[in-house]
């Protein structure tokens, strides 16, 4: 039997007058491993603030671990990670790679309390986890932007979620960095039993990781396992008719007219 | 010895020194924050806006403190009230509301001529003026905000260093900007006496600056921040007695010159490195 951890009815949201989600049904179950795919402005990134809260819907709802997203309480937020677009954070803030991990445990400790032993252990973990345990005490100006992204995934990680939510994490970053990321990302949801949702705008590089693919365009043009999002008919609903599908059987690989310039 | 011992016999001075100390301590630390915010401007705009409620409230007879308190605590919520709408930006929102709380001030102090002498202490800090009252005042701002910080250090920091991702992570973000806003309304108020107006802004972003061109560690730069600000404090205040000049500009050109040492010296050992690789 399966357990919807998140539930989309008619999602639809808008921001000034324009809806950028557009009634959205849909679930996703526990240990799931989805990929969010569409253009640029087809409200990726709204889907997941919606989940977060974070947006307030003008129709229908989302709910996240049967609680409405709109009035998520510390309780439930503590057990979403979140690993926000890169641009959102200043790269040269004066912090450490254990620090910023640390951050990640804030929102379970509670006001006042600081971290104890063990919080630090978890978040020593998790840097290790990710293959950073050596930068430790390392600031974060110093680092590459593969690294940097490791540790915010271990951030992400380091309030131990049951439901991770990672926006383009793979998004300006060198290609052999971009697939020890996404093995990174894999292992993650192997070892944990993660429900993940993953946005990218990278189809090619996301599907062969996850169970099912959701297109977007404001609508949820298509949802489903690869293989039966990634062709010709579908693709060009969202692209248009500029969409080449190469290899018929397993791994076929998309080439959209929609490039990411990051 | 006679050279550091001689000033401290005068009470005044003797005053004015610990109002100094404890004022650099002060904004030492909250500078961290107003800098890595990118609030420095906010900062500058608040101490404006509070001179218009210093000179309500001295027309009106009430309590500076009150007065002033009241006056830039509502600045701070019209600031982020205005930049709510969005069509307007939170620099010229700061703009509108503190230029526009100066201008008041300064209309309604041109029609009261006997108030000139404090308008310049107001203006430029007059070390003179420091009474056992401020000194009790700026010592309560100081423990209040201190023990504040302490308490709320990690959500302070999650806050600073990525906004969105605190709220999502459980921290109620828009409570501790309000609390922060209220910390740094006080702070400026305590200030006035010493620093002045017009220079407030420097003694907060000036010991900060220095000390981030030190570390890369955001405790150890609170640490030394407030070690500069005490520091550069204790400096000015000798000096401003022995030049003879006014304490707040006086201490904010000792800050100054620290920190172009410290930039010099930080810039020439980065080239140095670069021409070693």
């Amino acid at each position: 039997m399966k357990n919807a951890v998140i539930r989309f009815s008619d999602l639809t949201v808008a921001y000034n007058g324009n809806i950028v989600l557009d009634g959205i049904s849909t679930e996703i179950n526990q240990g799931e491993f989805i990929g969010v795919i569409g253009p640029n402005g087809s409200g990726k990134t709204t889907l997941i603030k919606a989940i977060l809260g974070l947006v307030k819907p003008v129709r229908g709802s989302v709910n996240i671990f049967n609680c409405s997203c709109e009035t998520l309480r510390c309780y439930h937020l503590a057990k979403i990670g979140y690993l926000p677009q890169k641009e959102q954070v200043d790269p040269n803030f004066p912090i450490t790679c254990i620090e910023a991990v640390m951050m990640g445990r804030y929102g379970g400790l509670g006001l006042f309390k600081r971290p104890a032993k063990k919080d630090w252990q978890i978040a020593e973990a998790m840097l290790r986890d990710v293959g950073m345990y050596g930068y430790r005490d390392r600031p974060l100006g110093q680092l590459s932007g593969g690294e940097h992204q490791r540790v915010m995934i271990a951030r992400a990680l380091a309030g131990e979620p049951e439901v991770l939510l990672l926006d383009e994490p793979t998004t300006g970053i060198d290609a052999p960095t971009q697939h020890r990321i996404m093995d990174l990302i894999r292992k993650m949801h192997n070892d944990m039993h993660l429900t993940i949702l993953l946005i990218t705008h990278d189809v090619n590089m996301i599907s062969p990781f996850v169970d099912r693919l959701a297109l977007l365009k404001n609508r949820l043009v298509a949802m489903g396992p690869p293989d039966s999002v990634l062709n010709r008919e579908t693709l060009s609903l969202v692209y248009g008719k500029e969409v080449i599908v190469m290899g018929k059987d397993a791994g076929s690989y998309v080439i959209v007219g929609d490039h990411h310039h990051a | 010895m006679e050279f550091i011992i001689a000033p401290l016999r005068y009470e005044f001075f003797l005053r004015g020194l610990l109002a100094a100390i404890l004022i650099g301590s002060l904004c030492g630390v909250i500078g961290v924050f107003i800098v890595l915010r990118g609030m420095s401007y906010i900062g500058h705009g608040l101490s404006h806006a509070v001179f218009g409620g210093a000179v309500v409230s001295y027309l009106m007879n009430l309590n500076f403190y009150i007065g002033a308190g009241f006056w830039g605590f509502i600045s701070a919520l019209l600031i982020k009230r205005i930049t709510k709408t969005k069509k307007i930006g939170a620099d010229a929102a700061i703009g509108i509301i503190t230029t526009a709380s100066f201008a008041l001030g300064v209309a309604l102090i041109s029609r009261v001529r006997r108030f000139t002498r404090n308008l310049e202490a107001a203006l430029f800090g007059n070390i003179l003026g420091v009474t056992a009252e401020d000194l009790y005042v700026i010592a309560a701002v100081l423990t209040i905000s201190f023990i504040a910080i302490f308490l709320l250090y990690k959500e302070l920091l999650f806050t600073t260093f990525d906004k969105e991702t605190a709220e999502v992570f459980g921290v109620d973000t828009d409570r501790v900007d309000t609390f922060f806003s209220l910390i740094l309304a006080a702070a400026i108020i305590a200030s006035m006496q010493v620093i002045g107006v017009t220079l407030i802004a420097a003694a907060l972003v000036i010991p900060a600056i220095t000390a981030r061109l030190l570390t890369d560690s955001f405790h150890k730069m609170i640490i030394l921040s407030l070690l500069f600000g005490m520091l550069t404090a204790i400096a000015g205040m000798y000096a401003s007695y022995y030049l003879n000049a006014a304490s707040g500009a006086t201490i904010v050109l000792v800050a100054t010159f620290l920190f172009s040492i410290v930039i010099g010296v930080t810039e020439i050992s980065k080239t140095r490195k670069k021409k070693l690789v």
